[in-house]
């Protein structure tokens, strides 16, 4: 899991940091930080699995320059984060990227500085490696040029348990991406065997690969789903053509209707609630699942139970959810101690609260017992 | 027949809408419970705030035939005792302002809800798929913690805490869930009041 992220410059962050507990929401009004916290996340697991600093850089803004805080003219950001990873090892990973002078349109991105350190109750904290540009230095070694592209972590060709290990933890951090999710293109023709997010790749992983799980995915959807009966597969595989072997039309029976559906006419409510529920029921143990608006399209009703379910799914698989909302309902059932509160002021920028280590919670907690909600408390912080 | 109901936690709203079902299917046996309609408020862990909002919520907005307040006595040094007289005051004191003469009904579980559901073992056990012959474990801890515990070492995803409430509420047997006095008197008011 997460265990905490500092971030430096990075869009609309100044400098902040905060702590993750393993079931979390992100509140806060629009356009205060919350999906900076996610990029920054999303540009960490880009380029920790390999990509380029530009290439993670396309995925989350438009051009370079935008990944740094636009109030004051600097050119370097940095993010350092703290996981733990399934061996219940901890690890802190720093990065500091800084924009090449100079450097043609659209300009480079470099890593500056890149650091592993792994943290141990027997051995205390151990650099695993240390980066600064070119100079690569491994625990008990001198420094010595590293043949790794400026735009590129040492992280990418570095190889050992250690290195092995948090690939492995970013490998299984999920974050949807809702806009493909809802592509009528990636809900109705799955491929058994695709490593895909898309909603039909999963559910035909799931069925021909996990069936126990793919038979609980299906009692929890009828949950939410009451009128949904199954999905029947119907195959594609085009004896000519190998690159449809493997290929299945999804389609949706309900209860009382005689013919199918297709997949493209459930709503787009349905569609997220399924998504949800088959991701954390497909993700790997002990990993993390990060989901921004995740009330969007869902009714209110829905939503709250979709969170317990998910909760429920999470305190069992150990997995870490977290997760960003406006909706006031739900904040509202959310225990305090699991809220995180996101502000943006001009001269501090984008600051994240979890509410329990705020020198609030004394007078917030007093607010609740006398009938108040949090939403309403924290609309009047200032 | 709409019944208001203030709650404390977030796992108690659908359990305590099917011990309130069963308490009225015992004086009103042809009822259809689904002609039962539930206007709930949750107190999110301690009701003594929301109970003028409930109150208006249930006979102002709704015209509640009954409304039923429930409050746990489990807050740290306040006395159990000082915790009713206050919880019963305060819905004394809404009524009056907001709905004079209505009919309440104020429950206090001692410590907690949760005490009820020990009040049938075999129920618990059975939900979470216990050797019926052996005794609940952790009976040292305080009973929300020790259904909690429960729940958790279920270790089940299938259903949520809120709906392992739920089912275990509609299998009590409310005969031996009379040996806790807050229980008892919890029923017998309800079935006066309605």
């Amino acid at each position: 899991m997460i265990k905490s992220i500092t971030i430096n410059n990075f869009k609309s962050i100044i400098n902040s940091s905060i702590k993750f507990p393993a079931f979390v929401t992100i509140a806060g009004e629009n356009a205060v930080g919350k999906t900076n916290l996610i990029q920054s996340i999303k540009f960490l697991k880009s380029i920790i699995l390999g990509a380029s600093t530009n290439e993670a850089q396309k995925k989350i803004s438009l051009i370079p320059n935008e990944l740094f805080n636009f109030t004051d003219k600097n050119t370097e950001f940095s993010i350092q984060i703290v996981v733990e990873t399934k061996e219940e090892i901890e690890y802190e990973f720093y990065i500091k990227v800084s924009l090449k002078n100079g450097s043609p349109v659209p300009p480079l991105l470099l890593v500056k500085q890149e650091k592993l350190i792994r943290y141990s109750k027997e051995l205390g904290n151990q650099i695993v490696y240390l980066r600064e540009g070119g100079d690569f230095k491994e625990k008990g070694t001198t420094p010595f040029p590293l043949a790794v592209e400026p735009n590129k972590l040492a992280l990418s060709i570095y190889k050992n348990q250690d290195t092995d290990n948090i690939k492995y933890f970013f490998s299984n951090l999920v974050i949807p991406d809702f806009e493909d999710i809802n592509n009528l293109n990636s809900i109705g023709i799955g491929k058994q065997g695709s490593t895909s997010s898309d909603l039909a790749d999963i559910l035909i992983n799931l069925s021909h690969g996990k069936p126990e799980v793919y038979q609980d995915f299906l009692k929890i959807t009828r949950k939410f789903m009451p009128y949904f009966s199954s999905f029947n597969e119907i195959p594609m595989s085009n004896t000519s053509d190998e690159s449809t072997k493997g290929n299945f039309l999804l389609v949706l029976a309900e209860n009382n209707l005689k013919e199918s559906l297709s997949m493209q006419s459930i709503s787009a409510g349905d569609i997220r609630t399924l998504y949800l529920i088959a991701s954390a029921l497909t993700v790997e143990n002990n990993s993390s699942l990060i989901i921004e608006e995740i009330e969007n399209g869902i009714h209110p009703k829905r939503i709250l139970d979709l969170v317990d379910q998910l909760e429920t799914i999470a305190r069992v698989k150990d997995l870490q959810i977290i997760f960003t909302t406006h909706s006031s309902m739900l904040i509202n059932k959310m225990p305090v101690t699991k809220i995180i509160f996101v502000q943006k002021k001009t001269d501090t920028g984008t600051q994240f609260h979890l509410l329990t280590d705020s020198d609030q919670i004394t007078k917030i907690r007093d607010y609740l017992e006398n009938g108040g909600d949090i939403t309403d408390y924290l609309n009047n912080l200032r | 027949m709409k019944i208001g109901v203030l709650y404390e936690g977030k796992f108690d709203d659908r359990a305590i809408k099917r011990i309130i079902i069963k308490i009225i299917l015992q004086k009103y046996p042809r009822v259809d419970p689904a002609d039962i309609v539930f206007v709930t408020k949750s107190g999110g862990g301690n009701i003594e705030g929301h109970i003028y909002p409930a109150t208006s919520l249930f006979f102002v907005a709704n015209n509640c035939d009954c409304a039923i307040y429930i409050s746990d006595t489990d807050n740290g040094a306040t006395s159990v005792r000082k915790k009713m007289q206050r919880v019963a005051a305060k819905v004394k004191k809404a009524v009056e302002d907001l709905a004079r003469g209505a009919r309440v009904v104020v429950a206090c579980p001692k410590p907690e809800l949760e005490q009820w559901f020990f009040g049938d073992e075999l129920t618990i056990k059975r939900v979470l798929e216990l050797p019926e012959t052996e005794p609940l474990k952790y009976p040292e801890m305080a009973p929300k913690d020790r259904l909690t515990k429960l729940i958790f070492d279920y270790n089940s995803y299938l259903l949520t805490p809120v709906e392992i409430y739920e089912k275990i509420a509609s299998h009590l047997d409310l005969a031996k869930l009379d040996d806790h006095r807050s229980f008892r008197k919890f029923r017998l008011e309800l079935l006066s009041n309605i």
